[in-house]
């Protein structure tokens, strides 16, 4: 299915409904928001639909594209027409093997349709030309190669369904290029990565950019927001049986992919802090949200965060204010440098902070927390009266402890068992 | 009163002060020991001078190891000097394994054994 905001101020919604396609919208002038199913149409239809709304007609018609059997319809309703009466297009195209992902883009004086869909384990571009009376629809570029995102829809009668490539048109270029997130499959992992792709527009030539993350199981989303002066891109998906934010930032050299975990498939240990205790927690490190006290204030006063790391409860340490100092401590529990600090099968991971200066040099370190949960929870000793908080490890960027600098893990069997190959 | 009792006074005095202050939330909230020393009581507390010491050990017994810096400071000693006594013991007597673990994997409550040990009395 599909939602997308329309000028009819409501939200537009296209579901596939045992091989037929249904449109509901939710009326959003009626102050409890209700969601109204209108009509079904089409079929068969052999994947999710991909449904935007175009600049043709005076309002804006509907335009949806959805796979039968191994070719593409479309689909497009006529906005105009209090009727609003749904129109079978054009069937095109050939082996195409998931849900297809439309935009209109700006090419052309109309701006075409643009597709991306999957063919085999390919991608497949289509295109009509929007400017030529006959509206004809083109096949383009085979694009990629070795690449998955065949996610079966959990709880679905509609097995069948594949997920769609993500596609959008970014202002890189002149005539704005076009941007695709698909996952690709790394059999060295047995699993899906996600792999960027871009149409350079001013060329009409595809390109293969970087490749990124692991364990990704549900299909990308992709836009460009307003981060950022070039406006950073923004995508989300599946990594594992938590939701993931990736942004890429487009206004540094080399246009670094970030991630940052957005939801917790699994809940934390502990109970749910006071509001006051949310209140007070929130004022010492303000991107706070997610945490709950895993030992009140005061309980034990023997230990800190540095012991807490390395699983000591009755002595306190503080190796010193360098990270080589947290190298030889860290090491001396089986503890090694890391890559990164995110979520590994069969490992854990600590977290070391400091504080930086202007320059972004580190000026002594402040904190560690360890991943002793699942799904990006870390657990934090917060000093010696303040008790033992378990929260999402990017949310304590900011506050008293400054920043992540350094990372070190250790094997730990069970750990992150969902960023396994085949597990869904 | 006693030169003796007005000085624990004035300790006492200082140590709640320098309680207050380290339940500042920037503070309480740090694992770092010089967080909870850069402050005036505490710096007040080592002025007492070496007279100060038993006091300071009397604490450092109840487990305040956030006073070793104070202790060091008017027994006039640092660490890496307790750390070379301490090797100079026969190994049985010592009361930390100085010779496996090297400074940065000594505890806080270690330290304050060491202090205890070879700072008490002078």
């Amino acid at each position: 299915m599909q939602v997308i905001a329309s000028s009819f101020g409501n939200l537009e919604l296209i579901v596939l409904e045992g091989g037929v396609l249904a449109h509901y919208y939710r009326a959003n002038a009626d102050p409890v928001h209700p969601w109204y199913r209108t009509t079904a149409f089409g079929g068969p239809a052999t994947s999710a639909p991909s449904l935007i709304q175009s600049n043709f007609g005076g309002r804006g018609n509907f335009e949806l594209v959805v796979r039968e059997g191994d070719q593409l319809r479309h689909y497009w309703r006529d906005n105009d027409d209090p009727t609003l009466p749904w129109y079978q297009g054009a069937l095109f195209g050939s082996k195409a093997s998931s849900a297809p992902a439309l935009i209109q883009g700006s090419l052309g004086s109309r701006g075409n349709f643009e597709i991306v869909v999957y063919e085999g384990d390919r991608l497949r571009h289509y295109w009509r030309d929007n400017d030529d009376p006959a509206l004809p629809w083109y096949c383009g570029q085979l694009i990629g190669s070795n690449l998955g995102g065949a996610f079966p829809l959990v709880g679905s009668d509609e097995s069948y369904v594949s997920a769609a490539p993500a596609l959008m048109q970014s202002n890189f270029g002149g005539q704005g290029n076009f941007e695709v997130v698909v996952c690709e499959w790394d059999p060295s992992i047995s699993a899906n990565r996600l792999r960027h792709y871009y149409r350079d527009n001013d060329v009409g030539i595809w390109c293969t950019g970087v490749l990124l993350s692991d364990y990704i199981k549900g299909m990308p989303s992709l836009l460009q927001s307003s981060f950022g002066a070039q406006g950073n891109f923004e995508l989300l998906t599946m990594r594992g049986w938590c939701l993931v934010h990736f942004w890429r930032d487009n206004d540094s050299a080399g246009f670094p992919w970030s991630e940052e975990i957005e939801t917790h498939a699994v809940p934390p240990a502990g109970r749910t802090p006071t509001p006051d205790e949310a209140s007070a927690f929130q004022s010492w490190w303000p991107n706070l949200r997610n945490f709950n006290i895993t030992e009140d204030a005061n309980l034990n006063t023997a230990y800190n965060c540095i012991a807490w790391s390395v699983g000591v409860t009755d002595q306190a340490f503080w190796p010193g204010d360098e990270v080589s100092a947290f190298d030889t401590f860290y090491a001396s529990y089986g503890w090694v440098p890391s890559a990164n600090g995110h979520r590994e099968f069969g490992k854990r991971k600590i977290a070391l902070w400091a504080a930086i200066d202007n320059n972004g040099h580190i000026v002594y370190c402040t904190h560690a927390s360890r991943e002793t949960r699942d799904c990006e929870w870390h657990e934090s000793k917060c000093g010696y009266f303040m008790g033992r908080i378990m929260h999402d490890r990017y949310q304590m960027q900011g506050g008293y402890y400054g920043q992540m600098v350094r990372f070190y893990e250790k094997a730990e069997p069970g750990a992150n068992v969902d960023l396994t190959p085949g597990f869904y | 009163m006693a030169d003796r009792e007005i000085l624990r006074e004035k300790f006492n005095k200082l140590f709640s002060e320098w309680l207050r202050a380290i339940s500042d939330p920037r503070i309480a909230s740090s694992s770092r020991p010089q967080d909870y020393t850069q402050n005036k009581p505490y710096r007040e507390i080592i002025a007492l001078g070496r007279d100060a010491l038993p006091l300071i050990v009397e604490k450092l017994e109840h487990g305040v190891f956030l006073l070793n810096e104070a202790a060091l400071a008017v027994a006039g000693r640092d660490l890496a000097q307790l750390i070379e006594l301490e090797k100079a013991q026969p190994s049985r007597e010592r009361v930390v394994d100085v010779v496996k673990k090297p400074m940065v994997l000594l505890s806080e409550q270690e330290k304050s054994r060491l202090i205890l040990r070879h700072c008490r009395g002078g």
